[in-house]
């Protein structure tokens, strides 16, 4: 193609997208015809010049959709993974007939609604801005999307009903049927919610896997098998923890504001209380993590080694050093906060001797996890070392000893998180010892071979052999956290308490490790976002549809870092107004005078 | 002492020997054994 298509035709395909759709549902011949007539609408990708790419008002076309859908997908996250887990925490509620679960999960669901809001309000800028600044490969994203589009924006509709029904309806709908009818709204909203992540996901790994068209992008009319792409299930799996991961941090930075702003002891329990649960969901979901994001990585390989090697071993190897600093500063406000928690109890004190060599542990991993592979050097300092590699510290940069790191502070969290749950605890069982034994040597054998698999097979074996390691690696890390739950509640079945835990008890300054988890996991999304989508380089769609317009290059890191920072920072200007709706929303005034008696 | 020691050296060497297994299961699963072959 060499001009701009007339915006009528773009429209005609759209529309005759869309009749198709509500054709072939009507007939119920959904294979066939769709295949026969889809393959009649649709031609080849478009070959696109930069005079296809309008410029409006100066403005820079892809720092415009870049920060519209960053701010869309945080928020997203955001709206997604909280209905989540005030489903779970209001069934916990409904369970243990505790009402303070009742309130908790209606105070999340609370700040949602504003949130969501915004999310819509970003997600009409994004769809804007790809029409108004991407319109060729909008039209042909939208010609093999149009279905999922339509279904889209029903489901949208759908969820809107839903969430408003549930948060409104939260006080109405208590007790008995009713209540069980408000759950099933919450199992309802989060269907919609997950369904509509799952279509958002398909369309732009289409854009990294291209599937159900040929070589020169033709579409076969088998919408899904664009759809069941082969990056498909691993971001979803990979969005949908990190997206309660991210909820439960932002939640929890939520509960800290409200925690410091208190002025009651009253206050100041409840959300103590409130935060603990949220950085409880943020770590649960934490610690799995990085297993979905290395699974999606080797999937990312698995398609194209040469995305691969853009990813990890090109030039966002970089971004990864920053990743590492990042999620290890994760970890560290995670267990800082937990042990910081600690304190609620008075039988705290049996394990605080612990917390430093934890400590020690996780900042050593950590520090495997950052260092770098290949130094950036100036020519001198690279003759002086002999290389861009050092000679000591180099082995610790490739991604045995990465693994190894991450494996080894995930089980030291579990750990923390043990202690956490016993300090308040006192074993009755004749056997304590006994049992503690077994779980010393539960995570002594679990190191040990988590380390013999980092070393032996990560050193003295070939690439084949190192990346097949990393599976029992990460299964050990599992079994170790299963096992141990498991023996743990049976050691402490019958346990009795120390004391009351001191909701309330805790440092300020733990809540500020709140507010870096949430500060570090946005940042993280973001810059990760941007590489995901960065590796697709040159393409719209990757070897289907090129990218001519002037921004059809990597950008500097630097750049890429600054632009994720700002977004960042406007991101959080609006969690704080988030914050604000939320907290003036259970204000009252009462103006002396003014109304009539 | 016995009561600790003894217990741990027993789930020491059960819990050493099932990662082990686990290990050579996952890697055979994968066409490889546990101990490289060049």
């Amino acid at each position: 193609m060499s001009g701009p298509r007339p915006a009528t035709f773009r429209f005609a395909r759209l529309t005759a997208g869309a009749s198709l759709a509500l054709a072939v549902l009507a007939l119920g011949d959904i294979g066939a015809i769709a295949a026969e007539q889809a393959v009649a609408a649709h031609g080849p990708a478009p070959t696109l010049t930069a005079a296809d790419y309008p410029i409006i008002a100066g403005i820079n076309s892809r720092v415009a959709v870049w920060i519209f859908a960053q701010l869309h997908l945080w928020f997203a996250a955001f709206v997604l993974a909280v209905p989540i887990f005030v489903f779970i925490i209001e069934v916990i509620g409904m369970r243990t007939r505790d009402k303070r679960y009742d309130d908790m999960a209606y105070e999340f669901i609370k700040i949602t609604i504003t949130a969501y809001s915004l999310t819509a309000i970003q997600g009409g800028l994004l769809a804007f801005s790809l029409i108004l600044f991407y319109p060729d490969l909008f039209t042909y994203l939208s010609g093999i999307f149009g279905q999922s589009m339509f279904y889209y924006a029903l489901l949208f509709f759908a969820e809107s009903a839903c969430l408003y029904i549930y948060y409104y309806g939260w006080h109405w709908l208590q007790g008995g049927f009713r209540k069980w009818l408000h759950l099933t709204l919450g199992l309802l909203l989060n269907t919609v919610g997950t369904t509509l992540m799952l279509l958002a996901n398909a369309w732009l790994t289409f854009m990294m896997s291209p599937a159900g068209v040929d070589a020169a992008g033709v579409f076969s009319g088998d919408e899904w098998a664009a759809i069941h792409n082969f990056l498909w299930n691993p971001i979803n799996i990979h969005r949908f923890v990190a997206n309660i991961a991210y909820g439960g941090s932002i939640v929890g930075a939520y509960a800290a504001f409200k925690f410091l702003t208190a002025t009651t002891p009253q206050e100041r329990a409840h959300y103590d209380w409130m935060g603990y649960n949220a950085n409880f969901i943020a770590i649960c979901a934490l610690l799995p993590l990085p297993f979905a994001g290395y699974y999606l990585a080797a999937e990312i390989y698995a398609y194209s080694q040469q995305m691969g090697i853009t990813l990890m071993g090109g030039i966002f190897a970089w971004l990864f050093i920053i990743q590492a600093v990042l999620i290890g500063t994760l970890f560290l406000s995670a267990n800082y906060y937990l042990w910081c928690g600690m304190g609620r109890s008075d039988g705290a004190k049996r394990y605080t001797k612990y917390i430093k060599y934890i400590a020690i542990v996780l900042i050593a991993a950590f520090l495997v996890w950052f260092t770098p592979h290949t130094l950036v050097l100036t020519n001198e300092e690279l003759k002086a070392l002999g290389g861009p590699h050092h000679k000591i510290l180099g082995p610790l940069g490739i991604m045995p000893a990465k693994n190894t790191a991450v494996n080894v502070m995930i089980i030291f969290t579990a750990l923390s998180f043990m202690f956490y749950r016993r300090a308040n605890k006192i074993a009755t069982v004749s056997w304590v010892d006994a049992g503690n034994a077994i779980q010393v040597a539960l995570y002594t054998a679990g190191i040990a071979n988590i380390m013999f698999l980092g070393i032996y097979h990560g050193y003295f074996t070939n690439t084949v052999y190192k990346v097949a390691a990393s599976i029992p690696q990460v299964l050990t890390t599992l079994v170790v956290i299963a096992a141990s739950i498991t023996l743990d509640s049976i050691i402490y079945r019958g346990a009795k308490e120390v004391g009351p835990l001191r909701w309330g008890r805790i440092p300020g300054r733990a809540q500020y490790a709140l507010f870096l988890l949430a500060v570090a996991f946005t940042w993280l999304m973001g810059l990760m976002g941007y590489i995901r989508s960065g590796i697709r380089q040159h393409w719209h769609v990757v070897d289907i549809m090129r990218d001519n317009s002037v921004d059809a290059f990597t950008p500097t890191l630097g750049y890429a870092a600054n632009v994720v920072s700002v977004a960042a920072i406007i991101f959080m200007a609006m969690v704080i107004f988030v914050f604000w709706i939320a907290q003036i929303s259970g204000t009252r005034t009462l103006p002396a005078g003014y109304w009539k008696e | 002492m016995t009561g600790y020691v003894l217990p741990f050296a027993a789930a020491l060497a059960v819990c050493l020997a099932g990662f082990l297994l686990l290990d050579m299961a996952i890697m055979n699963m994968q066409g490889l054994s546990l101990i490289f072959r060049g």
